[in-house]
């Protein structure tokens, strides 16, 4: 086999926009996945890209990433599903009316679209429950089908030249120095002259075969899908305790069972019309099952905010392991400095289908120019070389 | 605007054709095709690929041809391809139902 210039680790989502910006740029790129591609976390997740939500320096990388599917969709084949209807952040609590409101501010002084519903138009939704208490349109986040994003990429990355390899683990990588030489898979040896680790949620064993340490470990998040409904004027809500359970940043409130499991409404509707119904946090391993409790949990508070779930069916509930960095749940992306021919492109938590294009897009430019690129100081390996 | 009783293009071609999921309305040719373009061989990858075996009935009524036509497409015997795995419920069950397991907890006294 002709030896690729660059090798992907991993056929998610971010291997496979890899793949796609490398193959923009002529380059002979092989992805190899030790499952299917798109089986992991990038198969089992609601297709949502929050921009809002987030704080510098991340917020600029998402931001970046969320123009990028603008262009993508014109570039791939596929109908990606993009809803710009925007995101309507719900709050339940009367107390957390006013953190709504300074939440707003910021989103404002960010130059970020926001705006307020009015009581009136709250109430005239019908969708929505009547104790919703007070609701914001954010106008940048977005949804898209990622499965269609994932095809797309690797459609036109295979067009372009790329070789996916499937049912093809890595077991082994050789170095000299600082270099990766040869790399052992179940199937061939491979010698290429970079090497990238998007190996998601298992990036830390592959870190494991160079010597790195790399501090992610899966974190499990489920999801319910209901029967297909009629489509609403918003398809993309979210429970304004979500900021809390999945940016961490400390609620106050008295930690419930449902808040342990890490529950708060992400509820997005598909291109298909059928409601996903998320989210949840939680750390079991490389457990991929969903559990009743946890499920009870995500059906109860989703029925808290659009009543008319209750009666409606959920036909399906899956979980998928996203790649959490357990140092600081930021994602680790980039050259790792202290090797010559070494990315990593993994740590993205929940946000793999919002942050893959950016993604792809500034791996590819650093492993072809050989220069940094700028947006992604702040996220690299090399964070955690003071920490040790 | 088209009549309602008037089809499209699309769905006339669909008409000419068989129609593996019925649920989701996926052809066996654009199984085939799926198949053909992204070298897949489980019903799994079947699935994310053309939405088939995703709706109401969660492939109970189409795996079967799923895998048949994953065989003429492999050349693997229908023992080699593994089938989907079970997401639960396996039958719709109503939201309310699936929130009773936690209701009656703290959680709801005050609801």
């Amino acid at each position: 086999m002709k030896q690729p210039e660059v090798l992907v680790v991993g056929g998610g989502i971010i291997g496979s926009s890899i793949a796609y910006y490398l193959t923009k740029r002529d380059v002979e790129v092989t992805v190899v996945e030790r499952g299917k591609l798109l089986g992991g976390a990038s198969g089992a997740n609601q297709g949502g890209i929050p921009v809002s939500l987030f704080d510098p320096p991340l917020l600029d990388l998402v931001r970046e990433s969320r123009k990028l599917y603008d262009e993508l969709s014109g570039e791939l084949d596929e109908d990606l599903g993009f809803d710009e209807t925007g995101l309507l952040l719900l709050v339940l609590d009367e107390d957390q009316v006013s953190l709504l409101n300074k939440f707003r501010k910021r989103l404002e002084e960010r130059g970020l679209g926001v705006e307020g519903l009015s009581k009136d138009e709250l109430r005239s939704e019908q969708l929505l429950a009547d104790n919703v208490k007070a609701a914001i349109k954010t106008s940048e986040d977005a949804s898209v089908d990622p499965f269609k994003v994932g095809f797309g990429f690797i459609n036109r990355a295979k067009a372009n030249g790329a070789t996916f390899l499937k049912d093809t683990e890595v077991t082994d990588i050789k170095t000299s120095g600082k270099k990766v030489t040869k790399v052992k898979t179940n199937r061939e040896t491979l010698q290429p002259k970079y090497l990238v680790n998007a190996a998601g949620a298992g990036a830390e064993s592959v870190g494991d075969m160079v010597g790195l340490d790399i501090p992610v470990k899966p974190r499990r998040g489920q999801v319910l899908v209901t029967e297909p409904t009629p489509r609403a004027n918003y398809r993309y809500l979210m429970d304004f305790d979500y900021l809390a359970t999945a940016l961490g940043d400390g609620s106050e409130e008295e930690k419930s069972q449902r808040l342990e499991l890490g529950v708060a409404s992400s509820l997005i509707q598909e291109p298909s019309s059928n409601w996903t119904i998320g989210a949840s946090r939680d750390f079991t391993g490389f457990d991929k099952k969903t559990t009743r409790k946890t499920l009870g949990y995500l059906a109860d508070r989703a029925t808290k905010f659009i009543p008319d779930f209750e009666d409606c069916n959920i036909i399906r509930s899956y979980a998928g392991l996203r790649p959490y960095c357990h140092v600081d749940g930021e994602p680790i992306l980039g050259r790792v400095e202290k090797m010559d021919n070494f990315f990593i492109a993994t740590g993205h938590a929940g946000e793999g289908i919002t942050l893959a294009p950016i993604t792809g897009k500034l791996l590819a430019s650093e492993i072809v120019s050989g220069k940094k690129a700028e947006l992604l100081e702040g996220f690299r390996y090399s964070r955690f070389d003071s920490k040790k | 605007m088209a009549e309602i009783n008037e089809c499209s293009t699309e769905s006339k071609q669909n008409m000419r054709e068989k129609i593996i999921c019925r649920c989701e309305e996926v052809t066996e040719s654009e199984i085939r095709q799926s198949i053909r373009k992204y070298d897949l061989d489980t019903v799994a990858e079947v699935k994310r690929a053309t939405r088939a075996g995703m709706g109401l009935c969660q492939g109970r009524s189409c795996e079967t041809s799923i895998k048949r036509i994953l065989c003429e497409e492999t050349d693997k015997d229908i023992s080699e391809i593994s089938a989907d795995s079970t997401r639960p419920p396996t039958i719709p069950v109503e939201t309310g139902v699936i929130a009773d397991v936690i209701r009656g907890g703290s959680e709801n006294e005050a609801a």
